[in-house]
């Protein structure tokens, strides 16, 4: 590994669907393995396309390298057993099982389609019972309430143990409990050697989980750094028109929101 | 189960692969009782029929072919016997089309018919029928399918370059086939005002569908084209299923949908349009067997395929046995049947549905 640069590189990112340019020569930080990098911003900030165009489903300019390696010369497969998506949205009506679903994952991936069934399915259930889902592993994905199908989306992104792993939202239909789970796994998935990139709208749960922030706004880089020095009262009323207190706090950041910001409405 | 220990996990695994192996043990089963009940109603469709032969002489009759002289032998083994064959076999073949469509344009209302097939199939067979056009040097028997197959299977092609070309999404797809089946149905229209009143009615009647003329060398070519197809699509069966996550989670799992989509297209058209060109278009068992098939067995294609095979071939079964019933002394064009027959079955099962 000494001389390869490890993590994820990305330079000069753009991106426009037609004619409209939605990402604007973004630049990060080198994003290290072991850290969990919350991405933040507003509705229509660009998040999601960022995290699209690391997944290779929509063509981006700049440079995009994993571990030293340019993400847009790898082939599709070698691609998607590297890196790990799991989209904002999973569709309803899906007559397959959790454990279905993850054992069909893992045998279109050419490393474990001949693996026997057995070991496969103990790698199943141990990711399963880090999720709490074992109790719903038999159920059809069309019988899971929105919250418990976002958790199978999730062990589905995570079953083939991507060095990246990319979440678009993955709290957002989840109870207290269940979030505070989605991230402490997060946590220990960064903590195995993975990247992670999550979008979060939840500042507090960045503040708690994440070990770096980037923010978006309009398709630019707004901020980028330790949650606690880039999220401030002045970052929320600039990206998020809001009036908040924002105080720092042992573990996280105690966020009060107040109201508009008067002052940033267009 | 609940408050599950960390003892308890041991267990855990036991029941996750004990949950997963009844689940497949339920699913074979009921792809066993379908292909058993498959096979009992073939027997009954050739156990009727207007000539009246006990069932003993008919089972003698399939046990002795070789008995020329005997006018039992001739009727099952010229008449009844392609009769019942063609009907399962199409039944397979536009399910199992049917099976695929629906997922590779990820909707439930597609069939094989839907991106415009039969019309175009229709077109090929108005061409052949009413202006009595071909391939020079073909006999007429086989110019009608071969000119329906080739516009058949030309239709789905003209859809994949469109569906490449654009990078079409499964929506363009169908809306592109859309507007295939107003043109050709346009086309088909004008060939139908140009044509004489005797080649209008022998049309029509082709285009309800019938198994009048099923022969042996028919069956042969389409048991051989299922069984060339098959061995693909059940290839296809895990990838065909994380289809269902939408083409995009696809892609990002490392799956070319492109190309499989492009496969998937190609075993249609083979499919659909060779069970077109020698039986007409037949609607409705390509829409309603994969949906039998999938609320029996779910969406994992290993089992979702091979029992809408079965279901298809079985719909078609009844659906033959009903064309000989339902008018006493009259063979109904089984295009006219297949609804009657797949609704009420279709009916009973989504109705006896809420305790699974
Ligand atoms: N497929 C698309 N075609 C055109 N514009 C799009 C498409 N997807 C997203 N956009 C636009 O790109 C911008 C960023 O969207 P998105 O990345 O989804 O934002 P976020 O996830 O931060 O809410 C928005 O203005 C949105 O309208
Ligand atoms: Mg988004």
């Amino acid at each position: 590994m000494s001389g390869i640069e490890t993590g994820l590189r990305l330079r000069g990112l753009s991106l426009r669907y037609g004619a409209r340019e939605v990402l604007h020569d973004i630049t990060l930080p080198c994003l290290r393995p072991g850290r969990v990098i919350a991405l933040l911003g507003p509705n229509g900030a660009g998040k999601s396309s960022l995290l699209r165009s690391l997944a290779g489903l929509v063509p981006a300019q700049g440079e995009l390298q994993l571990d030293g390696e340019s993400l847009a010369a790898m082939s599709p497969m070698a691609r998607a057993q590297r890196v790990g998506y799991m989209p904002q949205a999973m569709p309803e009506a899906i007559g397959l099982t959790v454990t279905e679903t993850l054992l069909g994952t893992l045998r279109t991936d050419p490393r474990s389609a001949y693996t026997d069934e057995s070991t496969l399915l103990h790698r199943i259930h141990a990711l399963l019972a880090r999720l709490d889902l074992l109790a719903l592993a038999s159920r059809p994905l069309s019988a899971l309430s929105g919250g418990q199908r976002q958790i199978a989306s999730l062990a589905q992104a995570m079953i083939r143990e991507p060095r990246l792993l990319l979440l678009d939202e993955p709290t957002s239909a989840l109870d207290l409990r269940h979030q505070v789970d989605v991230m402490s796994l997060v946590r220990s998935a960064a903590g195995d050697g993975r990247i992670v990139v999550v979008v979060l709208h939840d500042l507090a749960l960045a503040a708690r989980w994440a070990d770096e922030v980037v923010v978006l706004h309009e398709g630019r880089l707004a901020a980028c750094g330790a949650p606690q020095q880039v999220i401030t009262a002045e970052l929320l009323a600039r990206v998020w028109r809001v009036r908040a207190i924002v105080k720092a706090e042992d573990r996280g950041l105690h966020i009060a929101i107040e109201g508009a910001h008067e002052a940033h409405r267009a | 189960m609940a408050e599950a220990s960390p003892q308890a996990q041991g267990a855990d695994i036991a029941e996750l692969i004990g949950d997963l192996r009844r689940a497949r043990l339920r699913r074979l089963r009921v792809i066993a009782v379908l292909a058993i009940t498959l096979v009992l109603a073939m027997l009954a469709d050739l156990a009727t029929g207007s000539a009246g032969i006990a069932p003993p002489d008919i089972l003698r009759a399939l046990l002795m072919q070789d008995a020329v002289s005997n006018p039992v032998a001739a009727i099952v083994w010229q008449l009844r016997l392609p009769f019942a064959l063609m009907a399962v076999l199409v039944g397979m073949a536009l399910s199992l089309a049917g099976a695929e469509m629906q997922t590779i344009l990820d909707n439930p209302l597609a069939s094989p018919f839907t991106l415009g097939v039969s019309s175009a199939a229709s077109l090929g067979a108005g061409l052949a029928m009413l202006l009595g056009t071909g391939i020079p040097g073909l006999p007429m028997d086989w110019l009608l399918p071969i000119n329906t197959f080739v516009f058949a299977a030309g239709s789905v092609l003209l859809l994949q370059l469109v569906g490449n070309a654009r990078q079409g999404s499964p929506q363009t797809l169908v809306l592109f086939g859309i507007a295939l089946v107003f043109t050709f149905n346009a086309l088909v229209a004008l060939l139908q005002y140009l044509a004489s009143a005797d080649a209008l009615q022998q049309f029509v009647f082709w285009s309800m569908g019938s198994l009048n003329r099923s022969s042996w060398p028919k069956l042969a070519t389409l048991a051989a084209v299922i069984a060339l197809v098959l061995p693909f699509s059940l290839r296809a069966t895990w990838r065909l299923t994380l289809l269902r996550f939408g083409h995009e989670r696809a892609r990002t799992l490392g799956i070319d949908v492109n190309r499989l989509r492009l496969a998937a297209l190609l075993r249609i058209s083979l499919l659909a349009a060779t069970a077109v060109a020698f039986v007409g278009t037949i609607g409705f068992v390509g829409l309603v067997g994969p949906h039998i098939a999938r609320l029996l067995v779910g969406e994992d294609h290993r089992y979702f395929l091979p029992a809408s095979l079965l279901t298809g071939g079985l719909l078609m079964s009844l659906a033959a046995i009903a064309a000989k019933l339902v008018v006493p002394g009259t063979v109904l064009p089984i295009g006219i049947v297949t609804a009657l027959v797949g609704v009420p079955a279709f009916l009973w099962l989504i109705l006896r549905r809420p305790q699974a």
